[in-house]
């Protein structure tokens, strides 16, 4: 029987294996190799970016109940989403301060477009990064920090070289950081299988 | 010998019902989450099928937690949560607990 009774410690448990299976990399992962299109494909439409954001979380809760819970059962997480949305649209308004900032002290002119395509690698980068860092501290596992630090560190420093176009950084980033997390999640989801059989039918339910 | 009168407050106040330590986990895992099934309360506290169904039922019987049964894919599905009351207890007993051991002798 469980032993540890830090409520902390619970809550935390609870939430890193809610994560553990690896479908949230692997989509956001599908979100980022599709995102590269818009800026990839003449005439690829940014519809087409919001149809895999709105068909990606119908696919993984569809999984989940093909393949997770069979195995885990399921919890509904005590999560404030309206808290949720407010706390990520201000960190992305304080990244973009931040980054208009910087803009404004080392650059001729922060409003250039251009600057901001070369630098959205860095952006990009510092969303995950407050992704991973969420995920981390709710979660408990250090693993998470790799991803905060290889997306800031990958993002950094394809926007710093000048490029033919500015494009390029970005072209190059979205791909390798949705491959990396399409990786990390077949490995997670592959572990994951492999260790939660499904239970037998007469401990599914009183 | 000391009497029940004479105890501090906050032991006669502790929950039997929560002090069980299969229950206690029971109610510390529902604390944490809005609801959960069956299994994963198995999965999470470790107890069997048959231990699991039985302190259920003690702690609904007490109030502290709600049984909701619906049929999935034709198969039962049985959702848990704990109640108002239920959270409440589990706070105090907490509280309690910690007053208590602040108490106890180094």
């Amino acid at each position: 029987m469980e032993k540890n009774m830090d409520l902390k410690k619970i809550e935390q448990k609870v939430y890193r294996e809610s994560v553990r299976d690896g479908l949230a990399e692997i989509f956001w992962g599908i979100t980022f190799i599709a995102a590269t299109g818009y800026f990839l494909i003449r005439g690829f439409s940014i519809f087409m970016i919001l149809l895999v954001l709105v068909f990606v979380p119908i696919m993984r809760k569809k999984l989940k109940k093909r393949y997770v819970y069979p195995r885990t059962g399921y919890a509904k997480l005590r999560e404030n989403d309206l808290k949720e949305i407010a706390g990520i649209l201000l960190y992305m308004a304080g990244v973009v301060a931040v980054m208009a900032a910087a803009f404004f002290f080392a650059c001729d002119d922060p409003t250039n477009p251009d600057l901001w395509l070369k630098w959205s690698p860095a952006f990009f980068g510092a969303m995950l990064t407050g992704t991973y860092l969420d995920i981390g501290r709710r979660s408990g596992n250090r693993w998470y920090y790799g991803v905060v630090v290889l997306a800031l560190l990958s993002g950094v420093t394809l926007s710093i070289p000048e490029f033919a176009s500015p494009k390029t950084g970005i072209i190059v980033y979205l791909p390798f950081m949705g491959t990396v997390l399409i990786l990390t999640g077949v490995v997670l989801l592959r572990r994951f299988l492999r260790i939660n059989p499904i239970a037998e039918e007469d401990s599914n339910d009183i | 010998m000391i009497s029940n009168e004479d105890e501090p407050k906050s032991i006669a106040d502790i929950d039997r019902i929560i002090h069980e330590p299969a229950r206690l986990s029971i109610m510390a895992h529902l604390y944490v989450v809005e609801s959960a099934d069956f299994l994963f309360l198995i999965r999470q506290t470790g107890l069997t099928s048959g231990n699991l169904s039985s302190h259920l039922s003690k702690l609904e019987a007490a109030g502290y937690i709600e049984i909701k049964k619906k049929f999935v894919d034709k198969k039962p599905h049985t959702m848990l949560s704990l109640t108002d009351a239920g959270r409440t207890a589990f706070k105090e007993y907490v509280q309690n607990m910690k007053h208590v051991l602040d108490e106890l002798p180094e």
